[in-house]
């Protein structure tokens, strides 16, 4: 079952809201990545200075004899002198000397003080109330006289912090400002890649549905369109044929019921116009009543067609011997012959098709009522019956005047009569046509071509089919013998 | 009058002459344009669609071959545009079938100037 559309929406949006968000993740994680990046390379920085310093200051206690000192470059050329405090501690953790009274007041890192007195240089970060410190400890070498164990030197982690505050609002500026300018830009993409569809549209509405009318040229030459242009184009063009096979069906339609109804007119009104014998007015009436016959006769094949057309008709399949067939389609035809001579000319073996026996009896008859109204009164019509390896072929063929080339291949158009057959009385036209539709419905084909005689030969070719049952062989059992001329049954499908 | 339909063609040859007129019938566009050429008629009754040759063609051989003679066409078909190329060929005026007796009597009056009794 079909989902009915739930709601419509706009593609443009979805496209320039989707690509929006996915740069703008996308660039959140690249901000993320780099603040993560500047943050652990400032940590780096600022701890690979005070291991430096560290170090640096170690080495100057030997050569001032335990004195400590703060180097000048610690104290005015360095970035943020005040920032570093320098603590000489003894072996318990108490300060003999610092350069900052802050050293004093923070707590002791147990932990990486006595990693230090190990021999390990260890780095820590110590917060306290509203301060956050980063420290290496490292050890001092022991030296005679010397109480002092442990060089600490600190920083304060405010300014660092404050840096990577700044960075991070860098960061998210310009993550806002490149979202804005992509969702812009994704806005303008997105409009740029519906637009064709809106071209397309608008051409394809212009196309009228007359034949040869206009088609979609807008965007046909660009890859990712022309697929779809050229299954429109060719859709129109089927609707367009079948649109115009309408109007032509609709309009000899027409023409077919108001000859008729003319003639029955005509002959009521010429009735009317003056005292008639009984005997006038029984031809007449006679008139009448074969006019009424033509357009009932018209209904019903417009009906069958248009079953046959919509499906609708369902098919009884089972095996059966085209002889047989045949044999019933020559039998119905007798009484109406008009010193015709019909032929029937049989294989001797069984000539097995898959078929509707009815259908396909109504077919073979049609063919041979056309053969006699079409051919002068004495003419030969032979039917015959082959089989072929992997087909069963059953012909139809006359000796009359037979029909022009050009005529052929309109043959089994609805409502198409040649001049010889309008010349005489026939039926509506859709004859043949619904033969070439029954046919196909049976995986079959139909053929129209001059016969050897010169007349029409028309053949019937439907897929062999090997074994058949006695019953469908067997004339008197399978199908119904005598059945109703072509269309002036009702059909039971 | 050139009429293929039998039926259609014998009631109304029939009514016509009960009407006194004098016909002449044929059933194909061929035979049409040689009664036309060979004999004179007042007034040609001609069908729309026709064996051989249509209505139209008709009347067209027949202008251009300097016959005068009025042409009323009988048609089935009233589409716009076979109206425009009946008239375009060169006949006089149409009937659309299936049409009344009495209208066929007043178009045949009107194209031959004859009074009606």
């Amino acid at each position: 079952m079909m989902r009915p559309f739930s709601r419509s929406f706009s593609l443009q949006r979805t496209l320039a809201i989707r690509f929006s968000l996915t740069m703008f993740a996308g660039l959140l994680g690249l901000a993320l990545w780099g603040y993560l990046g500047v943050r652990d390379t400032l940590v780096e920085q600022l701890d690979r200075s005070l291991q430096s310093s560290a170090r640096f200051h170690v080495a100057s206690l030997y050569g001032q004899r335990g004195r400590l000192t703060v180097p000048a470059a610690e104290r005015g050329g360095s970035i943020e002198p005040e920032n570093r405090f320098i603590a000489l501690r003894d072996s318990a953790g108490r300060i003999l000397r610092s350069t900052a009274p802050l050293a004093a007041e923070m707590p002791l890192a147990i932990h990486a003080f006595e990693l230090s007195r190990g021999g390990q240089p260890t780095l820590v970060t110590q917060e306290w109330p509203g301060r956050r410190v980063r420290s290496i400890f490292l050890r001092v070498p022991a030296a005679a006289g010397s109480e002092a164990a442990v060089l600490q030197v600190g920083a304060s982690l405010f300014p660092l912090e404050k840096r990577l505050s700044t960075v991070l609002l860098q960061m998210i500026g310009t993550v806002v400002l490149v979202s804005v300018a992509t969702a812009i830009g994704a806005g303008w993409l997105a409009a740029s890649a519906v637009a064709p569809v809106h071209r397309i549209t608008a051409q394809a509405r212009t196309i009228s549905g007359e034949l040869g009318g206009r088609r979609i040229t807008a965007h046909a030459d660009a890859t990712e369109f022309s697929g779809l242009i050229e299954v429109i184009n060719a859709m129109v063009v089927r609707l367009e044929r079948a649109s115009e096979w309408h109007r032509r069906i609709i309009r000899d339609l027409g023409h077919d019921l108001r000859t008729p109804l003319t003639a029955m007119r005509a002959g009521v009104e010429v009735a009317l116009w003056s005292e008639r014998s009984p005997d006038e007015y029984r031809r007449i009436l006679t008139s009448a009543l074969d006019g009424i016959d033509r357009l009932t006769l018209i209904s019903d094949a417009l009906v069958l067609l248009a079953r046959l057309q919509a499906g609708e008709v369902k098919l009884d399949l089972a095996p059966t011997d085209a002889r047989k067939l045949a044999r019933e389609a020559v039998a119905a035809l007798e009484g109406s012959a008009e010193g015709h001579q019909i032929t029937l000319i049989e294989s001797p073996e069984p000539v097995g098709i898959r078929a509707d026996a009815r259908l396909t009896k109504m077919v073979l008859e049609q063919l041979l009522d056309n053969a006699r109204r079409y051919t002068p009164p004495g003419s030969r019509i032979e039917i015959s019956v082959q089989a072929h390896a992997l087909q069963s072929l059953i012909v139809v063929e006359d000796n009359g005047s037979g029909l022009a080339d050009e005529v052929l291949p309109h043959l089994f158009e609805p409502f198409y009569r040649s001049d010889t057959a309008r010349a005489r009385e026939g039926g509506p036209g859709l004859g043949l046509t619904a033969t070439a539709a029954i046919i196909a419905l049976h995986g079959g084909t139909v053929a129209a071509e001059r016969g050897s005689q010169g007349g029409l030969r028309v053949t019937i070719t439907l897929p062999r089919v090997h074994s058949i049952s006695k019953n469908a062989t067997n004339p008197e059992q399978a199908g119904r013998p005598g059945a109703p001329p072509m269309f002036r049954a009702p059909v039971s499908c | 009058m050139v009429e293929d339909d039998a039926k259609v063609g014998g009631f109304l040859e029939q009514g016509l002459r009960e009407e006194e007129f004098e016909i002449g019938r044929g059933h194909d566009g061929e035979q049409a344009i040689a009664m036309a050429l060979s004999e004179h008629y007042d007034l040609i009754l001609l069908d729309y669609m026709l064996p051989k040759r249509s209505g139209p063609q008709v009347v067209k051989a027949l202008r251009d071959q300097g016959q005068s003679t009025p042409v009323l066409m009988l048609t089935a078909r009233d589409a716009p545009e076979d109206i425009q190329l009946c008239l375009a060929s060169g006949a006089n005026g149409y009937l659309t079938k299936p049409f009344r007796f009495a209208d066929l009597l007043a178009q045949i009056h009107l194209l031959t100037d004859r009074l009606p009794g």
